[in-house]
């Protein structure tokens, strides 16, 4: 277990050396909150409305998700693994009495770490400045059903993610499908529209995928649109059950395949 | 009198750079106010070169050796001192000077990754405006001498570090530059890869009279190829002069062991030199150079029974490491 | 001598080319998942606009062709600067390894060399795509008018010189800081907001800065504002000329000025 635990420390350290990166990161949301609350009002004060949701809901929806993108996901776990198979490096992890699974997952914790100190005062500011359009919540139960899933949101994210970068193994121009990857997969969580926006086919595709559990499920959570439905916890259990135990096996059957080359 | 193409005075050049402990209180630190540490790479560093001479740099990792060369190819501004290369200042980066030297470094390429070397070749036919034949007439010179006619349309990715490093080579020189400079340009290659290389830079030399600053902490490349060495520690030059009186300076004398059939006394042999080690059968003696032929002649022609006689040459590295220590 | 320098710096770009031509189709599976990628991208942000008007009418007195106008223009001259400049997204790999002193010490701009290194000309997809959506824009608002489009052409010019000389400014930051990898990142996240019309932010001040300090405006606004209204602002248009000159030559200073600094700080 120790040296998980170091394995965190050393991602925290890696990313406390650039300063500046986490200052550009800043800027950079800073800057898309600016962007998003003007669209929205601009829309708004016109005296619109974009299908069920206030103007407060729908800034509150994107706030989230930006959060959301900074904190839970915030990171490359599928170009991080790989760019250590591409060059190589799998092999050290290999070698070494540690579970490639569980190492890129403390890595993975550690970035977190280090992004709820880095970022959190500042959201937390955000969200006091904003305070009057974010819609939030209105009990405690919900507050925890929505850290439970948040939570769950994490490890699911995580394991989608590993299993895309591992397509590496098969592949050396795998940066492609990771972007496509990535595209698609924000899109089917509700990261570019609201999924309930969309029309009634879509939900079809949606529901059968674990995606809108990464994001749309919590946000939507947060901001007190939905209520408890014992869905949101067992569905994605179930996913992070599955998901886990595909990637163990694609793991194997990659490295067997990665083998083959010469370690 | 000539003037020297290559005029250096009194060079200097430090830089900040922070310092990176590890532990996560120092990066936590790092985090608010940063420490910044000066270095001084390199300190009135003065030297003359004259045009055609092949001159080696060298010295342990971190001497200087890079940093000066890039401050005459015009990389970095010297602190202090000045600097003259075919009579121009390599920093103010004026496209005359610019088209007349050549530098390649040995661990950073500057060949397209993905591209076979000729379009490298094509592309700095273009950027140093030569023309068709003298293109030509060079390729074909040089793929020959180093023998990579059959690599240079394969993708640079795919050859071999050896053949990578002839191809930065070509590329570097298709322009015909009156200087160049080649920072550890044998670095990371194997023997055979080295002396062809080695071999080619002295016929390069002799043949075009191109003045060439060589830098590397390999003594086989400095041994073989140049005459005069500059040596560089702690960016100060240390040694400025030829090969042959850097040896004779710093270690006049000669080891030479001899093995005995029969036990010797003392006294026979004290007569010929000074003893370092006497073991009645083996005997060390520490003869000045020029004396080494004389001794060993008188000795043979003794009425002892050599068995078998050791002439020593301290090696050059360890010529140069105790350089460094003393 | 001029003539003699222009062409030597044309034949150099066209030789640029071929070789960014020639890296791609090494790469065919690349070429391909890139393809997919980036349609999808662009896809999906016509789908944003597109669902977001099953809704409502127009979103700051843009209608929805309109819209569809800035995001055709914003695909344009984004596909420009992937397809000739991708390289300024690299320069802190350069700095970093050290290969910037091998293009430094070349008888050629630095700039010019730095910016035309490499490019990827799988990016014309967007070129495409922005082109079709600028003839939907058109077709379905004023119709084709041949003054309005020579003069949305030269306006979008203006945006790839005024966003190419942002981010020259930028990236030439690079020389100052260690490690400048996330400023790309940055400049990504800046421009691509250049797709929605600047009349959003209906505050002066927001305005001001997204037009004149982070030039966004100029980059798909004015021009799509060009080739979708019948009025012309032409006070406004001469003045994009204008800041887009500024833009251009001050950056070219502030790149020389930190290259400066470069060459005097580091080892």
């Amino acid at each position: 277990m120790g040296k998980y635990l170091a394995v965190a420390a050393n991602s925290i350290k890696k990313n406390l050396a650039y300063r500046m990166n986490n200052f550009i990161t800043m800027v950079s949301v800073f800057i898309s909150f600016i962007v998003l609350f003007y669209f929205w009002n601009s829309i708004y004060r016109q005296g619109n409305q974009i299908g069920t949701y206030s103007l407060e809901e729908m800034i509150s929806y994107y706030v989230f998700v930006t959060i959301f993108h900074l904190l839970v996901i915030g990171d490359n776990t599928a170009w991080s693994v790989g760019d250590e198979i591409n060059n190589g490096q799998i092999t050290s992890s290999v070698l070494r009495p540690i579970n490639y699974l569980k190492y890129k997952f403390s890595q993975h914790m550690g970035n977190l770490a280090y992004r709820l100190m880095i970022f959190l005062p500042i959201i937390l500011v955000v969200l006091f400045v904003l305070r009057n359009y974010i819609t939030h919540a209105q009990n405690y139960t919900t507050y925890a059903i929505f850290a439970l899933c948040a939570m769950l949101s994490y490890g699911l994210y995580f394991l989608v993610y590993f299993i895309v970068g591992i397509v590496a193994f098969w592949t050396a121009e795998a940066k492609g499908f990771f972007y496509t990857c990535w595209v698609v997969i924000n899109f089917m969580q509700g990261g570019l529209i609201p999924l309930d926006l969309l029309p009634k086919w879509f939900s079809l595709i949606s529901d059968s995928l674990p995606f809108k559990y990464l994001f749309f499920v919590p946000v939507s959570l947060a901001s007190g649109r939905v209520n408890f439905d014992y869905k949101m916890i067992v569905v994605p259990v179930l996913w992070c059950i599955g998901m886990y135990f595909l990637a163990q096996l694609l793991y194997k059957k990659g490295l067997k395949k990665y083998e083959g080359y010469g370690l | 009198m000539k003037k020297p193409i290559i005029e250096v005075k009194k060079l200097c050049k430090t830089y900040e750079y922070v310092e990176k402990n590890p532990g996560i209180k120092h990066s936590l630190r790092n985090l608010f106010a940063r420490e910044k540490k000066q270095k001084e790479a390199v300190k009135d560093v003065s030297f003359k070169i004259e045009e055609g001479e092949l001159v080696g740099f060298l010295g342990p990792n971190g001497a200087g050796k890079t940093t000066t060369l890039k401050m005459l190819a015009g990389i970095l501004t010297p602190t202090s001192g000045e600097v003259e290369v075919s009579g121009y200042e390599p920093i103010k980066r004026q496209k005359e000077y610019q088209m007349q030297f050549a530098f390649v470094m040995g661990q950073k390429m500057q060949l397209w990754w993905d591209l076979p070397p000729m379009e490298s070749f094509l592309l700095n036919k273009k950027i140093y405006e030569v023309n068709d034949e003298d293109f030509e007439k060079n390729l074909s010179e040089m793929i020959e001498l180093l023998d990579v006619g059959g690599i240079v349309n394969k993708q640079v990715r795919q050859l071999s570090l050896g053949e990578r490093m002839k191809c930065e080579l070509i590329a570097a020189l298709l322009h015909s530059p009156k200087v160049l400079f080649l920072d550890e340009p044998t670095i990371g290659l194997d023997v055979v890869a080295q002396k062809k290389i080695r071999d080619f830079i002295k016929k390069y030399n002799q043949e075009r009279k191109t003045t060439i600053i060589l830098t590397s902490h390999y003594m086989e490349d400095i041994a073989q190829l140049c005459k005069r060495i500059v040596i560089i520690d702690m960016g100060k030059i240390i040694y400025d002069g030829s090969l042959e009186d850097l040896i004779s300076k710093y270690v006049p004398n000669k080891k030479i062991t001899i093995y005995f059939e029969k036990e010797v006394s003392r006294e026979d042999v004290e007569q010929f030199g000074a003893l370092v080690e006497f073991d009645f059968l083996k005997l060390v003696f520490e003869i000045p150079r020029e004396k080494v032929k004389d001794v060993v002649g008188k000795i043979l022609s003794s009425n002892l029974e050599v068995k078998d006689l050791e002439i020593d040459e301290e090696d050059i590295e360890s010529i140069i490491r105790n350089i460094f220590t003393k | 001598m001029v003539y003699k320098n222009f062409k030597k710096y044309f034949l150099i770009f066209l030789h640029l080319q071929k070789i960014n031509i020639m890296r791609w189709v090494a790469y065919p599976a690349s070429f391909f998942m890139n393809f997919v990628a980036t349609l999808l991208v662009m896809m999906l942000s016509i789908l944003f606009i597109k669902v977001n008007f099953g809704y409502i009418d127009s979103i700051a007195g843009w209608s929805y062709y309109q819209v569809l106008g800035v995001v055709g223009s914003y695909m344009i001259v984004e596909g420009i600067m992937w397809v000739l400049f991708s390289m300024l997204n690299a320069i802190n790999v350069h700095i970093k390894d050290g290969t910037l002193d091998g293009i430094l010490l070349k008888p050629i701009n630095s700039q010019f060399l730095v910016s035309f290194w490499k490019g990827d000309p799988e990016d014309s997809l967007r070129i495409v795509t922005g082109i079709i959506l600028i003839i939907l824009a058109m077709r379905n608002t004023i119709g084709f008018d041949l003054g309005h489009f020579i003069l949305f052409l030269m306006l979008l010019i203006n945006g790839v010189i005024a966003l190419y000389s942002f981010d020259i400014f930028f990236r030439s930051f690079s020389f100052w800081i260690i490690d400048g990898s996330g400023l790309w990142l940055l400049m990504e996240r800046i421009t691509i907001n250049s797709q929605y019309p600047v009349d959003i932010y209906y505050n002066k001040i927001v305005r001001g800065v997204f037009t004149f300090i982070v030039p966004l405006a100029f980059v798909a606004t004015v021009p799509a504002k060009i080739l979708t209204n019948i009025d012309i602002d032409w006070q406004f248009t001469a003045l994009s000329f204008v800041v887009a000159f500024v833009f251009f030559f001050g950056s070219r200073w502030f790149w020389e000025f930190s290259l400066k600094h470069y060459s005097s700080a580091s080892s």
